[in-house]
């Protein structure tokens, strides 16, 4: 995706949304206040941030990016799993941005200091981190999110068979880590 | 791999209740009235390197140590860091190798290439920019890693960033070398036809469309600017000692230099700017308790001379 593709990603209304819905004053809003909106939705995304980025610091500056363009750029959601589809699509486009980043052009590895977890939790967790980034959205959006194949595809701008693929590659990827980790 | 093993998993990456609190005062300060934003003034603006945090997008409170991390950003108008603003040259897009024009149309993730010297980059590129017989001698530094697939590395990185149609707005080039002992990174910005007029920043730095807006004081503005320049900015860490020098080369190469000291650690970052036939230029330096650790600024700075001594435009 390019960089104006993603600009246009953020601002333009999503699918099932029509633009005559867009607040007519000006400013965006949000489904729910910031409180109720962090409360929902603040862990999953920093929890996709750090699957994108492996680094709590660049996750906590998507994550505050993220709620801050919830308060000022957001359209107005239709319901809350709207809301939640917008603030995934919009962490993606964050954490991918960041990537983009030549400041970000060391080999970057999951940091110490892991909430202590039990070895095989930390080794999938260090795995996931470790996949190769096209890997990461439709894997996460999955297992995690429990979106669907077409769903994915809608948030992240890909056709059902790339998002097939990028699932059972990166199921592979996964498993033969997980595998020389034993 | 079950739904349940993946969740468990991800209870590693605990946000914790601090970083509620700094969102939550981010998006307070958020709401405050917006500011009118500053027109973009003339050629090296830059010069204008004002001291500064950048709003709230990027809070510092992560780096402790002297930890320079570059965006091409919204002016700052706080402490801890610098911009600098630089009026590029747009190359027509016939200037590129077919190869690199191919490239604008691969999906983002599959257009980095990987390179062995600055020489070859700029061979598949098109536009030889710069000549630098020191670095061309220069042992490779640090490996950079594909920011699309961190296993993949190299010493000299493509990034190229095009339109939504395809067609390259920006060519980044990224080097890395050990001159005399000392990490240098060497980074090149060549903004193509189809940047023209549309070099406006989002929060995060990155170059969006005149449609977007871009983050000031804590705010989002509608994009304003003239669109002809662009603009980098450093964050340092609070209490960074930040100074800034002009410097000519025996080639008549103007650069603007900026330097931080962590007043604590006295560890150092240093970088030069500076356009070269209209590309925008980086060369940057910096420590940390395992890069350049016993880097001192007068060493630092002597490294600095070294490298831009021998920079050589091609024409």
């Amino acid at each position: 995706m390019t960089d104006t593709a993603q600009t246009a990603a953020l601002t333009a209304a999503p699918p099932g949304f029509r633009e005559e819905e867009s607040p007519v004053d000006g400013r965006p809003r949000a489904a729910l206040g910031f409180e109720a909106a962090y409360d929902a939705y603040g862990p999953m995304v920093y929890r996709l941030a750090m699957v994108y980025l492996g680094r709590r610091a660049d996750a906590e500056d998507v994550t505050q990016e993220v709620f801050v363009r919830l308060l000022n750029r957001a359209p107005a959601f239709a319901d809350g799993e709207h809301e939640k589809r917008w603030l995934l699509r919009v962490a993606v486009n964050l954490c991918r941005d960041q990537l983009k980043g030549f400041w970000r052009k060391r080999a970057v590895e999951l940091e110490p200091g892991l909430p202590a977890q039990d070895p095989e939790s930390l080794g999938l967790a260090e795995a996931i981190v470790a996949l190769p980034e096209q890997y990461k959205g439709p894997i996460h959006l999955h297992y995690c999110e429990g979106y669907s194949v077409a769903e994915i595809g809608e948030i992240l701008k890909l056709g059902r068979s790339a998002v097939k693929m990028r699932l059972k590659r990166g199921r592979e990827l996964l498993r033969k880590e997980m595998e020389g980790q034993r | 791999m079950t739904e349940q093993d993946y969740q468990k998993a991800m209870e590693c990456f605990d946000p914790g209740p601090e970083l509620r609190a700094r969102v939550q005062a981010a998006a307070e300060r958020a709401e405050k009235p917006r500011t009118r934003v500053r027109p973009l003034r003339t050629v090296l603006i830059a010069a204008a390197v004002c001291l500064a945090l950048v709003g709230t997008a990027f809070a510092v409170t992560e780096l402790a140590d002297l930890n320079m991390r570059v965006y091409w950003t919204s002016p700052f108008s706080n402490k801890d860091g610098a911009s600098v603003e630089f009026a590029v040259d747009f190359y027509p897009l016939d200037s590129f190798t077919q190869e690199l024009i191919a490239l604008g149309e691969e999906d983002m993730s599959q257009q980095c290439r990987h390179f062995n010297t600055w020489d070859e980059m700029q061979a598949f590129v098109g536009v030889e920019v710069v000549h630098n017989p020191v670095l061309d001698s220069a042992e490779p530094g640090l490996k950079i890693a594909n920011p699309w697939n961190h296993e993949r590395t190299t010493h000299v990185l493509l990034v190229p960033v095009s339109t939504e149609d395809g067609e390259l707005r920006i060519i980044q080039g990224n080097g890395s070398y050990l001159v005399d002992g000392v990490q240098v990174d060497i980074f090149e910005a060549i903004y193509t036809e189809r940047a023209e007029g549309t070099l406006y920043y989002d929060s995060n730095g990155y170059p969006i469309t005149a449609e977007g807006y871009r983050h000031v004081d804590g705010h989002y503005e509608k994009a304003l600017g003239d669109g002809r320049h662009a603009r980098f900015g450093m964050l340092y860490g609070k209490d960074c000692e930040v100074t800034q020098r002009t410097y000519t080369t025996p080639n008549g190469l103007d650069v603007l230099i900026i330097q931080a000291v962590q007043p604590a650690s006295k560890k150092i970052s240093l970088s030069a700017h500076f356009l070269i036939d209209g590309a925008l230029f980086q060369v940057a330096m910096w420590g940390n308790d395992t890069i350049n650790s016993e880097l001192t600024p007068d060493r630092a700075m002597e490294v600095l001379k070294t490298v831009l001594d021998g920079f050589q435009t091609a024409g």
